[in-house]
């Protein structure tokens, strides 16, 4: 007599991660039920009281399915991805961190030392005359206290271990994670390895729900509280920044229907190498100014163009980090 | 001295680690509780548009 089909094996972790990406697991509601029914839960920390140690002692490969999320800011970070590598079949980067090294990534535009002076030291509510910093090892009276390294970059999981998907969003719609999970559990045929799925391949504004008009004449960039928006304009057309050029569709226009510019959170559409440089191109294409000093004038209304370009994808990007 | 190691805490939002050391008695001699996690919102937030 045939046993019961055996169940999927799923695993979530967070390395450098702010918790959404757990929480947009959490989203699939009562859906749970259906996932429960075909799979085990065999390690998320947010959910269940699985230890690293446990982890550690599974079999290579005995996890079918692991959603990484998060970036790899410290040591414990990175030998999560290697240790949860080595034990899932599927290693999926879910999330902008994990995928592209997402908000944390920011941080590339610092150094280690930057950081730690401003966290321990100069923030206004810190009192720290001793100048104590985190230490890798640290000996009490019962013997020594580890902490992980942190290191100088922020790096996305892919630059750390092999990974087989990317579920590309801040945080990924939950819709799509569904679709996925249907995918693996049914056996349908998976996409190549090292595609990003549950997503697009094409750019947001290709389809977005924003009529474009012919007026890309752009003579003032605005903040999105300085303008009244019409509510049904492209942004960019309106002078207000929208990343929808650079970035791939697939979100459901989440931020667009909520009258907000796209953000960018699920990184370069697969035709974009650099999304920077896609938004400097799109860009020059609307400003509505001939002479250099005009344009100079232009572009100074955009406040902190590298970090509005990369605010989600500046590790994996060219330009990777600032230097010093 | 006995250790007992927490690691990871669960069931709550964030990272955290949790080291007992107990005396001969059995009894809890001292408890540090470690956060593994640092981002650095303190700083790379600087200057950025809301």
């Amino acid at each position: 007599m045939e046993g019961p089909k055996p169940k999927l094996k799923l695993a979530v972790y967070w390395a450098a991660a702010c918790g959404g990406c757990c929480v947009s697991v959490l989203d699939v509601h009562e859906k749970l039920f259906d996932v429960i029914a075909a799979a085990d839960f065999v390690f998320w920390p947010i959910a269940l009281d699985i230890k690293y140690k446990d982890v550690e002692e599974m079999p290579d490969n005995h996890i079918d399915l692991t959603l990484f999320n998060g970036a790899v800011r410290n040591s414990e970070n990175e030998h999560m991805a290697k240790l949860l590598r080595k034990k899932s079949r599927i290693l999926v980067a879910y999330g902008s961190c994990s995928h592209l090294g997402g908000i944390p990534g920011l941080a590339n535009f610092s150094t280690k030392e930057d950081i730690f002076h401003r966290v321990y030291k100069e923030c206004e509510s810190v009192i720290n005359p001793e100048n104590i910093r985190p230490l890798s090892e640290y000996e009490v009276q019962e013997g020594i206290l580890e902490l992980p390294v942190f290191y100088n970059d922020v790096r996305s999981l892919a630059q750390i271990v092999e990974v087989d998907y990317y579920i590309p969003g801040c945080p990924p719609q939950t819709e799509r994670l569904i679709e996925v999970f249907v995918a693996i559990v049914t056996g349908a045929e998976l996409p190549p390895k090292g595609s990003v799925i549950g997503a697009e391949t094409k750019a947001q504004c290709d389809e977005c729900i924003r009529k474009k008009t012919e007026n890309k004449r752009i003579k003032k960039f605005y903040r999105p509280w300085e303008i009244s928006d019409d509510g049904e304009t492209c942004f960019m057309e309106q002078g207000v920044l929208c990343m929808g050029p650079a970035t791939r569709a697939g979100c459901g226009y989440r931020c667009i229907k909520g009258n907000a510019p796209c953000r960018g959170c699920y990184g370069p559409s697969s035709d974009v190498t650099d999304p920077g440089a896609k938004m400097m191109s799109a860009i020059a294409s609307i400003i509505d100014e001939k002479e250099p000093e005009e344009i100079k004038r232009v572009l100074e209304d955009i406040v902190d163009p590298a970090g509005v370009f990369y605010r989600f994808s500046l590790p994996s990007s060219l330009i990777r980090r600032k230097l010093s | 001295m006995k250790r007992i190691t927490i690691d990871p805490i669960t069931r709550l939002e964030g990272h955290g680690k949790i080291e007992i050391f107990l005396n001969e008695d059995g009894e809890v001699n001292n408890v540090y509780f470690q956060v593994p996690e640092l981002r650095g919102f303190e700083k790379f937030c600087e200057g950025r548009p809301v």
